[in-house]
């Protein structure tokens, strides 16, 4: 934004947007340019996106069924490669390298780009063991340091307390909400850059959704964070910025605030406000 | 921009958006009559009509209430996002503006039963029936921007307040005049000046209603745009 030309609310916005550390000021993170994606059957699911993602921020993905958000999601860790015949075209770039092409290793960019699910996953081994058990596949380290690397995780996603005392439990014994944090402890142990977020609260009630986005502005802090969500109260709560989509085609970017207030696209209007027909 | 030409798919809050902005125009309708029998009852020394004012005043107030509950409720139960956001925000702060305006014609009608009985002659009145017209005139235009959400009519009503604000300043050199060449007629000038006061401040308030009204149809405060635009002839000049 040129602050030459900037009324003094902009100004007092921006101050606000540095204040709390998101926002236009962060670098570009991810740069996603001209994305097309196309299913075995040969649907275009994803028709021409060119958005980007600034380093610790969170981006909100919104927009109805089959809009392509989730599809969008799968991409930015090629997770949509374990399906063969999808196929896409375009550029994802990570700090200006490009995760689509076929050189890059998955592991490495799975590492780097994590990602938590609607439904918690965890594995059916003890809460200690789901971290430490991602961290191993990257790093070795003598158990005292991997103690330490397990409670970082689990303090980052505000889990620790509820779970120190039982640590060496199963983690399936956890409620839901406990389980989604602990995916998301899981995935935060292996230091990625990018976090992925698919409906994280969808499956949660009040209490643990708040807990969740509770935790997804902490993390906003650190990391880039792509959330897509149904929620758009939820949206509107954690984001910094939002994307709406539409029939694989991205209608509307711009400051969460704005999107929520006064959007320029009629379409971003009607989903919004409860008016799509 | 025209955004909210489609219905909402859950037909009751489209019922109980109409009905908000209904009760924003029917509390609009009460307010410009009570102004206007206001100044009317001043204007004839007509006690009757000013004591009527006065009661009238308290229905205003009960709506004012009642559209505040309403968006409040509708906030908590409807979580409303843009356009359906900006008319329930804008609704209260109308609601409000009104309110005062309801209390500046009360004030005119208490002060034109002070008046009664002390004895003026016609021309006395002149600039405050000029006055009236005029913040009437705003008044009606403002709740009507607001109404079809047409803001460059609003952008001219709040353009047109500098005249209110001017014919306030002639009016009151006016009865300083009259003031000294008599004396004996400051007390009845007194009052016809915070009468003047008081349709000033309607004018003011007239102008936030149209401010809401140019918020409510871009998301953006008037102010702000205005601020901008001036900003930027200084940059070009």
């Amino acid at each position: 934004m040129d602050m030459l030309n900037a009324t003094p609310e902009m100004r007092a916005a921006v101050a606000a947007v540095q204040h709390t550390g998101i926002g236009l000021e962060q670098p570009v993170k991810v740069a996603i340019k001209d994305l097309h994606f196309y299913y075995a059957n040969g649907f275009e699911a994803l028709k021409g996106i060119n958005l980007e993602l600034r380093d610790k921020t969170v981006t909100a993905f919104i927009g109805p069924s089959g809009c392509g958000k989730s599809t969008l999601l799968r991409i930015l860790n090629r997770i949509y490669d374990l399906y063969p015949g999808q196929r896409v075209t375009g550029e994802v770039l990570l700090d200006g390298r490009d995760i689509l092409s076929k050189s890059e290793d998955l592991n490495r960019l799975r590492a780097k780009i994590g990602m938590v699910f609607q439904k918690p996953t965890p594995f059916p081994m003890s809460i200690y063991e789901n971290i430490a058990f991602g961290i191993r596949l990257y790093e070795k380290m003598p158990k005292s340091e991997m103690d330490g690397r397990v409670e970082a995780a689990l303090r980052k996603a505000a889990l620790w307390d509820e779970v120190k005392e039982k640590i060496h439990q199963s983690g399936l014994g956890l409620s839901g909400g406990q389980q989604q944090r602990l995916c998301i402890a899981r995935a935060v142990a292996v230091k990625p850059e990018v976090l992925l977020l698919d409906e994280p609260a969808s499956a949660l009630d009040p209490i643990s959704t708040a807990k969740v986005e509770e935790l997804i502005e902490e993390l906003g802090r650190e990391y880039c964070i792509a959330i897509v969500t149904h929620n758009m109260q939820q949206a509107a709560r954690a984001s910094a910025f939002t994307a709406f989509m539409y029939l694989g085609e991205l209608i509307e970017f711009d400051r969460t605030d704005n999107i929520f207030t006064a959007p320029k696209v009629k379409r971003t209007h009607d989903y919004v406000t409860g008016r799509f027909g | 921009m025209a955004l909210s030409t489609s219905e909402h798919l859950v037909s009751s809050y489209e019922e109980e958006l109409t009905r908000l902005a209904e009760s924003i125009a029917e509390m609009g309708g009460l307010v410009e009559a009570a102004l206007s029998n206001a100044t009317l009852a001043l204007l004839k020394l007509d006690g009757e009509l000013a004591q009527a004012t006065i009661l009238a005043d308290k229905q205003i107030d009960m709506m004012q209430r009642r559209i505040d509950e309403t968006a409040v409720s509708m906030i908590a139960r409807r979580q409303p996002m843009a356009t359906d956001l900006r008319a329930i925000i804008t609704a209260i702060h109308v609601a409000n503006d009104l309110e005062r305006m309801g209390d500046m014609a009360k004030q005119i009608a208490r002060r034109s039963m002070q008046i009664e009985g002390l004895g003026l002659a016609p021309k006395f009145y002149n600039g405050v029936k000029h006055m009236n017209d005029l913040v009437l005139r705003q008044v009606k235009a403002a709740l009507d921007a607001y109404a079809t959400r047409d803001s460059a009519a609003a952008v001219e009503i709040c353009n047109h307040d500098d005249e209110v604000d001017a014919l306030y300043t002639s009016l009151f050199r006016e009865l300083l005049t009259y003031m000294m060449e008599d004396p004996r007629l400051i007390t009845q000038c007194t009052h016809l000046l915070f009468c003047g006061k008081s349709l000033e401040r309607a004018g003011d308030h007239a102008t936030n209603i149209a401010e809401a009204a140019y918020y409510l149809e871009t998301g953006r405060q008037l102010s702000a745009d205005t601020a901008e635009d001036l900003h930027r002839q200084q940059v070009k000049e």
